[in-house]
C-alpha cells in the first residue's frame, strides 16, 4: 500500500510537532480509531529510523577522517601529544 | 547557550561539509582529552576512548539542532557527561563507580540510539539496493537541504522531479521495511 502524499505531509507535521491543536486532535483521534492509519505512521518512523541510522553512519565517516587528521596534521600536535600521554603505547 | 552552541544553530542548512568539519575539530580539541582521560580511568583503550566519544560527538551535535536545546556548561563538559552514559551503558558498568555529578544526571540517551541487529541488516540492504535514494532523503530529512538545492545536488533538472524522486525513494524504503516485516518497535535495543 503506498502512502498518500497527504498523509506524508500531515505525519510528517505531527512528528515534527508543527499541527494545530485542531489538527493534532484530528490526528490522536484517526489514530485512535483507524488501524490501517497507525501501520502507516508506523511504517514512516521506520523509514525515518532508518536514515536517522544512515545519517550517523556517515557523519562517523566524517568524524574518522577528523581523528585521523586530528591525531596526525602537525598543527595539532599538542592534542595528539595529550592523547599519547593518556594512553602510552 | 554557548557561543559554539549558537553557532551550530545557526542556520544549519547552510552549513557545509567542510564547516561542520571545522566545528568536529575544534569539538575535538575542546572535548576529547577529558573522554579520553575518563576512559582510561576505566582502563579502556585509545580505540575504545575514540568510539565513545564520537558516538558523545554525534548525539551532542543532534542536539545542538534542536532549537529549544541549551546547556548552561563548556560543551566539552556536557560531551564528556554524554561519554559517561554511554560508557555505562555499552560497557555495562555499575553506575555508581562513576562519578555522575548534576549535569551528567539530567543527561539522558536517544532512546533511538542503539539499533538492532535486524535493523542493521535492513540498513545494510538498503546501502546496496538504494544507496542514491538514502543520501537523497538524508539531504532532505537530515541535512535539512531544500529539494531545489537537492535537485542541483542529484542532478534533477527540476524541484518537482527531485521532489517526485523523493517521495519514490520514501515508499522504495518503505518496501524494503515492509517486507522484512520489522515494525517501529524493533529497530532499536
Amino acid at each position: 500500500m503506498k502512502t498518500s502524499l497527504n498523509n506524508i505531509r500531515v505525519i510528517e507535521k505531527f512528528l515534527d510537532g508543527s499541527l494545530s491543536h485542531d489538527e493534532s486532535l484530528k490526528f490522536l483521534t484517526k489514530m485512535s480509531s483507524d488501524q490501517g492509519f497507525r501501520n502507516i505512521l508506523n511504517l514512516h518512523q521506520s523509514a525515518l529510523a532508518l536514515l536517522r541510522m544512515y545519517h550517523r553512519k556517515k557523519l562517523k565517516v566524517i568524524l574518522e577522517d577528523v581523528h585521523h587528521k586530528m591525531m596526525t596534521n602537525p598543527l595539532n600536535a599538542t592534542l595528539a601529544q595529550d592523547i599519547k600521554n593518556i594512553f602510552p603505547q | 547557550m554557548t557561543d559554539l552552541v549558537k553557532t551550530m544553530d545557526r542556520d544549519y542548512s547552510a552549513v557545509t561539509n567542510s564547516k561542520r568539519e571545522q566545528q568536529f575539530e575544534r569539538l575535538y580539541e575542546l572535548a576529547f582529552p577529558g573522554v579520553a582521560r575518563f576512559v582510561s580511568l576505566f582502563s579502556g583503550s585509545l580505540q575504545e576512548a575514540k568510539d565513545v566519544f564520537q558516538d558523545a560527538l554525534i548525539i551532542y551535535y543532534e542536539r545542538t539542532e534542536d532549537s529549544t536545546f541549551s546547556i548552561s556548561v563548556p560543551p566539552e563538559r556536557y560531551i564528556l557527561g554524554i561519554a559517561k552514559h554511554l560508557w555505562i551503558r555499552k560497557y555495562k558498568v555499575d553506575r555508581r563507580s562513576v562519578s555522575l555529578d548534576n549535569v551528567d544526571e539530567t543527561i539522558a540517551l536517544p532512546s533511538d540510539f542503539f539499533p538492532t541487529p535486524n535493523s542493521i541488516r535492513l540498513l545494510r540492504v538498503l546501502e546496496v539496493t538504494g544507496k542514491k535514494c538514502l543520501d537523497l532523503l538524508r539531504s532532505f530529512y537530515f541535512q535539512k537541504e531544500n529539494i531545489a538545492s537537492i535537485a542541483g545536488t542529484f542532478g534533477f533538472t527540476t524541484p518537482h522531479a527531485a521532489s517526485v524522486q523523493k517521495y519514490k525513494c520514501l515508499e522504495k524504503v518503505k518496501k524494503v521495511i515492509k517486507g522484512k516485516s520489522i515494525t517501529y518497535e524493533d529497530f532499536f535495543e
